[in-house]
C-alpha cells in the first residue's frame, strides 16, 4: 500500500529538517520543493532552519590533551563498589599473602627530581612571584646530599 | 578594595608613628595589610613591567656554597631568561622529562592562604639592591624569634629585587637577588619567536577522581593549603601554599629500587629520619626535597621554604614501612582484581 | 582487514578524538565530557565481546549518548546533590586545543548547551556525527518520526538563541 500523499496545507514544519537532511522520501520530497517554490514563508522558514544546522555541522572538533586512558581515573560509581567488595579482596590479599607465589611486581621507579623541581617551581611562581620562583629552575637543577 | 588607597593609608600610618617617635611593633595590622601589598604588586609588576637585568642566586646544600648567573628579560607580558622563554602571561614553560611541559595560571583559582595566618610580617626601608632603593619585608612565624625571610622591593616600581631565606643563624640560605638592572623604554619588545616547541601531550590535567591508593589531602603541615592538583605522565602533582612558600607533593605508583638514586640526583641523599621512617634527603637551587615510599607508592615532596617545614609536611602523608615481598604480591593480586 | 574484534584501549586510541567530540558536544564541558568519556569506555569494554562489527562510530555514538541520557535521567529522578563547590575549580581550566575558533563556536556551544537534553542528543547525533534519523532511532531507541521533530524542534531554539 502506498503512502498518503504528504499534505502541506499548513506549511512544512519539521518536513524542512528532514528535507535540509535529505531524509525525505522522493515523492515527498517533490511536494516540498512544489510547495517550496510558492511560498516565501517556507523559503524564508528553509533558511532559519539550514542556518542552524550549518552552525553545528561546521563546529571544530574539540580536542583534550588529556590521555583518554587513564588507569587512575575512578568513576563515582566505582566508590560504592570498592566498599562492597572490599570484604572479598582483603579475603583474596590474605590467600595471596599465605601463599608465596611469584607475580609480577610493581613498576621501579626512580623520581626525575629536575622535572619535578620545574614542576613546582612553575606552580610556585603562578601563585607566588614570578622571578625568584623559577629563577632557581633556569639553572641546571642537580640535587645534592 | 581601592589598592591604592590602601597603600597610601599604610604609609601614612607608618609615617605618623616614626614622626610621633612611636616605634611601631611588628605586629600592628597596617604592617601587615603594606606588606600584604607589596607581595601583590611586585606579582603584578613581574607580569606587566618592561625590565632587563642579571640575576644572582645562592644556596648551600651540605657544606658547599653555590652560586649562579642568569639573564632575564621581561618585555610585552614575556618572562625570558637568557635565551629561553619560561613564562607568558599566566603560562609558564618548564623542562619536563621529554621536552617542554606547558602550565596554565588559569586553572589556579586561588593564590594560596594569605601570609598574615602563619607569619607576621614587618616593614622597613631596606638597603639598595642593583642601585634602587627598597622596602623590606621580614617575615616571621608567628612564636619564632628570628625572621625566616627577607624580600625587598624596588620602591618605584614595586619589582622584588631580592628575596634570601635564612637559616637558624640569620643567615641567607638560599637567595635570589638582581646584580643589575634596567627598566622601562629602552627595551625593545622582542618577538616571541623562541617559544619552545610544547610537547602538548604532557600538559598537566586537573586530577579529580583519582582511584585509591592515590590520596588527595587538602592540608598538611604547618599552615600549608592546597592549591591545585594535577596529573601528568602517571605523576600526581598536589601544590601547596602557607601563603610564602610553595610546597609540592608527587605521587607515582610502584617502588623505590634501592639501589636507584632519583634522576638528577649527585648521590644517594642525606639519610633522615622522620615520624620513624628512614627516607632520603636532597638539596638544590629550588630548596628541599625528600622521597619514600609508602603502600605501593613513591613519594617526592619538594619545597622553597626551610627543611623543618618539609619535616612537618612528610608527617602528614603516609609513610607506612616499605611494603615485605610477601606484601607486594598481595598487593599485585589485590590489583589483578580491580582490573577484572 | 580480519574480521577480529579490537581491543578496547585500540578503540580508545583509534576513536578517542572522536569520543572527545561528541561528549563534549553533549556535556558543554571539558571535565564533564572527560568523565562521560571515561565512562563510556568501560561499557565499551564490556560491550566489545558481543559487538558485532558495523558502523564503529554509530556503535560508540549510541554507547556515549545513552550513558550521557542515562546520567541526565539520573540527576533527574535525584534532586541535585548538594555538591560543595570544589574550591579550586572555580576559575575555567586551560583553554581547549583549538584556540583560534574559540570564540565563534562558544556561541553555538553556549546555545546548544541551553537546550533540554532530548533535543540536543538529537541535533548532536545528527549535525555533529552525522548518523541516518534511523540510525540516530536507532541508537537512542526512539521512533524516526520523533527523531525528526526533535531535531526540528532543537535547530529552532539554536536559531532563536543565536539571533
Amino acid at each position: 500500500m502506498s503512502p498518503a500523499p504528504p499534505d502541506f496545507g499548513g506549511h512544512l514544519d519539521d518536513v524542512l529538517s528532514a528535507y535540509l537532511d535529505d531524509e525525505l522520501a522522493p515523492a515527498a520530497r517533490r511536494e516540498a520543493d512544489a510547495h517550496l517554490a510558492g511560498c516565501a514563508d517556507c523559503r524564508a522558514d528553509l533558511h532559519e532552519i539550514g542556518s542552524a544546522r550549518h552552525a553545528v555541522r561546521i563546529l571544530p572538533v574539540r580536542t583534550t590533551f588529556r590521555p583518554l586512558v587513564d588507569p587512575d581515573w575512578e568513576p563515582a560509581s566505582a566508590a560504592a563498589h570498592r566498599r562492597r567488595a572490599r570484604a572479598a579482596w582483603a579475603l583474596a590479599a590474605a590467600v595471596a599473602a599465605a601463599v608465596a607465589m611469584v607475580l609480577p611486581q610493581d613498576p621501579e621507579v626512580a623520581p626525575s627530581l629536575p622535572s619535578m623541581a620545574g614542576s613546582h617551581a612553575a606552580r610556585a611562581s603562578i601563585t607566588g612571584d614570578p622571578l625568584s620562583q623559577l629563577a632557581p629552575i633556569a639553572v641546571p637543577v642537580r640535587f645534592g646530599p | 578594595m581601592n589598592r591604592s588607597r590602601l597603600a597610601l593609608g599604610a604609609g601614612v600610618l607608618a609615617a605618623c608613628s616614626l614622626v610621633s617617635g612611636l616605634v611601631p611593633a611588628g605586629a600592628e595590622p597596617a604592617d601587615q595589610t603594606a606588606a600584604v601589598e607589596l607581595l601583590e604588586r611586585a606579582r603584578e609588576a613581574a607580569q606587566r613591567d618592561a625590565f632587563d637585568g642579571m640575576v644572582t642566586v645562592e644556596w648551600r646544600d651540605g657544606r658547599q656554597r653555590h652560586s649562579e648567573q642568569v639573564p632575564v628579560r621581561n618585555a610585552g607580558g614575556v618572562l625570558r631568561f637568557g635565551d629561553e622563554v619560561v613564562g607568558a602571561g599566566a603560562r609558564r614553560m618548564v623542562h619536563g622529562t621529554d621536552g617542554w611541559l606547558s602550565l596554565w595560571g588559569h586553572d589556579v583559582a586561588t593564590l594560596g592562604p594569605s601570609p598574615t595566618a602563619k607569619y607576621r610580617l614587618a616593614v622597613e626601608p631596606g638597603p639598595d639592591v642593583a642601585g634602587r632603593p627598597t622596602d623590606m619585608v621580614a617575615a616571621q612565624v608567628i612564636g619564632a624569634s628570628r625572621p625566616r625571610e627577607r624580600l625587598f622591593f624596588d620602591r618605584e616600581t614595586g619589582l622584588l629585587l631580592r628575596r634570601e631565606l635564612l637559616d637558624s643563624h640569620g643567615e641567607p640560605l638560599r637567595s635570589v637577588a638582581f646584580t643589575s638592572i634596567s627598566h622601562g623604554g629602552a627595551i625593545e619588545v622582542a618577538a616571541v619567536s623562541k617559544t619552545p616547541r610544547i610537547a602538548r601531550s604532557e600538559e598537566p590535567a586537573p586530577a579529580r577522581h583519582l582511584k585509591a591508593p592515590y590520596k588527595l589531602k587538602s592540608r598538611i603541615g604547618s599552615g600549608y593549603r592546597r592549591v591545585g592538583a594535577y596529573k601528568a605522565n602517571g605523576v600526581v602533582q598536589q601544590f601547596y601554599s602557607d601563603g610564602l612558600h610553595g610546597l609540592s607533593v608527587f605521587e607515582q605508583r610502584g617502588h623505590l629500587k634501592s639501589t636507584k638514586t632519583p634522576a638528577g640526583a649527585a648521590g644517594p641523599g642525606r639519610r633522615v629520619e622522620i615520624a620513624g621512617r628512614t627516607m632520603w634527603a636532597y638539596s638544590a637551587s629550588v630548596g628541599e626535597a625528600a622521597v619514600w615510599e609508602s603502600d605501593g607508592i613513591v613519594y617526592t615532596a619538594v619545597t622553597d621554604a626551610p627543611w623543618s617545614d618539609l619535616a612537618e609536611a612528610v608527617r602528614d602523608l603516609p609513610h607506612g614501612d616499605p611494603p615485605g615481598r610477601l606484601r607486594r604480591v598481595a598487593q599485585s593480586l589485590v590489583s589483578l582484581f580491580r582490573w577484572k | 582487514m580480519n574480521g577480529e574484534v579490537p581491543s578496547w584501549e585500540a578503540v580508545a586510541r583509534t576513536h578517542g578524538r572522536f569520543l572527545y567530540n561528541v561528549a563534549y558536544r553533549l556535556t558543554g564541558k571539558d571535565d564533564d565530557a572527560y568523565d562521560l568519556v571515561q565512562e563510556a569506555l568501560l561499557r565499551v569494554r564490556k560491550g566489545l565481546e558481543t559487538y558485532q562489527p558495523g558502523s564503529m562510530e554509530a556503535w560508540l555514538s549510541r554507547i556515549v549518548t545513552n550513558v550521557f541520557l542515562d546520567e541526565v535521567r539520573r540527576k533527574r529522578r535525584r534532586p541535585v546533590e548538594v555538591m560543595p563547590e570544589d574550591p579550586e575549580r572555580l576559575l575555567p581550566s586551560a583553554p581547549g586545543a583549538d584556540e583560534a575558533t574559540e570564540s565563534l563556536s562558544d556561541d553555538v556551544q553556549a546555545a546548544l548547551r541551553r537546550l533540554p537534553e532530548e533535543f540536543r542528543t538529537a541535533v548532536v547525533l545528527c549535525d555533529v556525527v552525522g548518523l541516518s534519523y534511523e540510525e540516530i532511532a536507532d541508537a537512542i531507541s526512539i521512533p524516526v518520526g520523533t527523531v525528526r521533530s526533535r531535531i526540528h524542534r532543537g535547530r529552532r531554539l539554536l536559531r532563536a538563541a543565536l539571533q
